[in-house]
């Protein structure tokens, strides 16, 4: 007899994964290293993430580029589909990755620096570094990936405005049971599911655009005043992720159902809900309080996957701030106060003053 | 199992409920621990039970959750105390059947939705639960991880509520205990109409809510629970209400606004 060396071969080492310290699952980042520390570390493989849409689309989509753009980097296979824009368009416009670790980089000092307060000069940034993270990278939003990483990325589409919604099934809205199957199909071809016996283990990821919009005939398609399409679809991808390697980042745009309840039910059906309430169009954007923000974030519900221990956040007042290389999810702060007196008006203390000589 | 919440009920290992419908009512997300106490509970009494039909989550999810309660439900799955319908994945799967992406297999068709045929839309689930608790003693709790769903997927309310009815006569006839949770938010007319008539036919009502005042860190939420007993005066002996803070293995109840976290200890 004699010793042998024990093998960690039941750990499974997939690119671009990590395993959650809190429960036994596998998480792969959302390609925003900020929201990936609030939804506990990153997005669970088998778990569906749904972002509730601002009233412009333009973040939630974001999201969704930063989703599949990290994807193609770390080699997963990416499935895209959509009603609204083709598929093919939503891969052409992915953000350029940044090469350099997000971890590594130093900040710059100069500039920035403090000149009251540098006590606090070298405390982390609220959320915006997660400490341990090997996963998510950061993004340029102003340029466009290169092509060559796109062509040798592994995709599949399911274009929803190419399909033909003559065949009338009483049981679900045609274009849900397209999508179904392609990711069925998908799942099935690709061996993502957890029962076969596969060597190289990857991962799938769904990036699905403006799910339930009025191009996906979501309103009376089976004369019912209440559709259960999106449910059943909702209910039976679960059923499907849950069994395989793959994970869904969805957008939604709730706010343009009237029914509280089916806004509610649609949260029930996904793992976690994050919504997005951009600032543009509405009276806060003025509002030099939160001049530095884009818009807030509602965090509706945190992933609760084999754990007995709910996710608690720090806070639930967040916002989001977009630069040219960087999405962060971040604590809501107040701006310092400038002026002399005490009270804070609601007026920007820059704009008041210029206002005194412009008579 | 929670010692503090076996105290507000009076239950324990050896007493057993039994012949009892417990029913969860919640806004919030928490309220699945009211459905793990159960689970642990019988499963740590001598000679009990368990049988869970999980239509919102895997059987990882519950083992996952047994292994912080110290239970294999592996080992408990062989041994006859533990059965796991995986509702989820058999409605997924005949989803997919029904949408023709998938030829019929062997699977029998659990949820049938076309309204024309009264009465008749969860019969296949019923069928096969009622041939699992054949082979299950007389300890048994039978919990569904949310009914909500099955109102969600577009089966009539009605239907839900007499698919309940047929269980509670099939559970109580063996003095078992059924458990089920509802998930509701508010302005949903039709599971508040469900959440009322399933409220009727309880006799233990957990109603399980985020804390009034917002996030916490202290508070993970507020839990009312109506007993439905006849020797209790009404009002004030048969409704307790408690916050509750859920640590990793344990869930911790106080009373109202009495956390560790503003007594000071």
């Amino acid at each position: 007899m004699s010793f042998q060396k024990k093998t960690r071969s039941k750990i499974l080492q997939i690119p671009g994964t990590k395993p959650s310290i809190l429960n036994n699952t596998l998480l792969i980042s959302s390609g925003v290293p900020s929201l990936d520390s609030l939804i506990g570390g990153g997005l669970p493989v088998g778990s569906v993430l749904l972002i509730e849409e601002d009233e412009f689309a333009s973040y939630s989509q974001l999201l969704l580029k930063y989703f599949i753009a990290e994807g193609v980097i770390c080699g997963h296979h990416v499935h895209i589909s959509s009603a609204d824009k083709t598929p093919e368009q939503i891969l052409q416009e992915l953000p350029d990755p940044i090469v350099n670790d997000p971890g590594t980089s130093k900040k710059p000092t100069g500039s920035d620096d403090m000149t009251i307060a540098w006590r606090y000069r070298n405390l982390p940034e609220v959320q915006s570094v997660p400490s341990g993270s090997t996963i998510g990278h950061y993004y340029d939003i102003s340029r466009t990936m290169d092509s060559s990483f796109i062509t040798a990325g592994k995709t599949s589409f399911c274009d929803i405005s190419q399909c033909d919604a003559s065949s009338k099934s009483p049981f679900m809205n045609p274009h849900y049971s397209k999508l179904l199957e392609s990711i069925h199909t998908c799942i099935k071809d690709h061996s993502f599911g957890v029962t076969t016996t596969q060597t190289e283990r990857n991962i799938l990821r769904i990036g699905l655009h403006s799910l339930g919009s009025p191009q996906w005939n979501e309103e009376g398609w089976l004369n019912e005043p209440n559709d259960p399409s999106l449910f059943r679809f909702l209910y039976c991808l679960r059923s499907l992720l849950r069994n395989s390697f793959a994970a869904c980042l969805l957008t939604i745009p709730t706010h343009l159902y009237e029914d509280s309840g089916f806004v509610g039910r649609i949260r029930n059906l996904c793992d976690s809900v994050i919504q997005l309430k951009a600032f543009e169009g509405s009276d806060k954007e003025k509002n030099p309080a939160f001049k530095e923000y884009r818009g807030l974030v509602n965090c509706v519900k945190l992933p609760h996957l084999n754990s007995l221990m709910p996710l608690v956040p720090d806070t639930m007042d967040l916002a989001f701030k977009l630069r040219r290389k960087k999405f962060t999810i971040e604590k809501l702060h107040l701006p310092p106060e400038l002026s002399e007196t005490a009270s804070r008006s609601q007026e920007d203390p820059v704009l008041t003053r210029k206002s005194k000589l412009d008579f | 199992m929670f010692a503090e919440l076996n105290n507000l009920l009076g239950w324990s290992q050896t007493q057993l409920p039994s012949e009892t419908m417990c029913f969860v009512r919640e806004t919030s997300d928490e309220g699945s621990l009211v459905l793990h106490h159960l689970m642990s509970l019988f499963l740590k009494a001598n000679g009990g039970s368990v049988c869970i039909v999980g239509l919102a989550q895997s059987f990882t999810h519950y083992s996952s959750v047994a292994t912080r309660l110290s239970l294999n439900l592996n080992k408990l799955k062989q041994d006859g105390r533990f059965v796991f319908v995986d509702a989820m994945k058999h409605i997924g799967e005949d989803t997919l059947v029904k949408c023709g992406i998938e030829s019929a297999g062997g699977n029998d068709c659990w949820l049938n939705y076309h309204p024309d045929q009264p009465h008749s839309s969860i019969k296949g689930l019923f069928w096969h639960i009622k041939e699992l608790l054949k082979n299950l003693n007389e300890k048994t709790v039978v919990i569904i991880d949310d009914v909500s769903i099955l109102a969600a997927l577009g089966l009539p309310v009605q239907d839900v509520v007499y698919f309940i009815e047929y269980l509670k006569k099939e559970v109580m006839g063996k003095r078992n205990t059924l458990a089920m949770l509802c998930h509701c938010t508010e302005g949903d007319n039709d599971m508040e109409l469900l959440w009322r008539q399933l409220s009727y036919h309880s006799d233990v009502i957990f109603e399980v809510s985020c804390l009034q005042t917002g996030l916490s860190r202290d508070v993970h939420g507020e839990m009312k629970v109506i007993k439905k007993d006849s020797s209790l005066l009404p009002g004030k002996d048969n409704v307790k209400k408690v916050q509750f803070k859920i640590s990793d293995r344990n869930v911790h109840f106080f009373a109202l606004g009495l956390s560790a976290a503003v007594i000071g200890h």
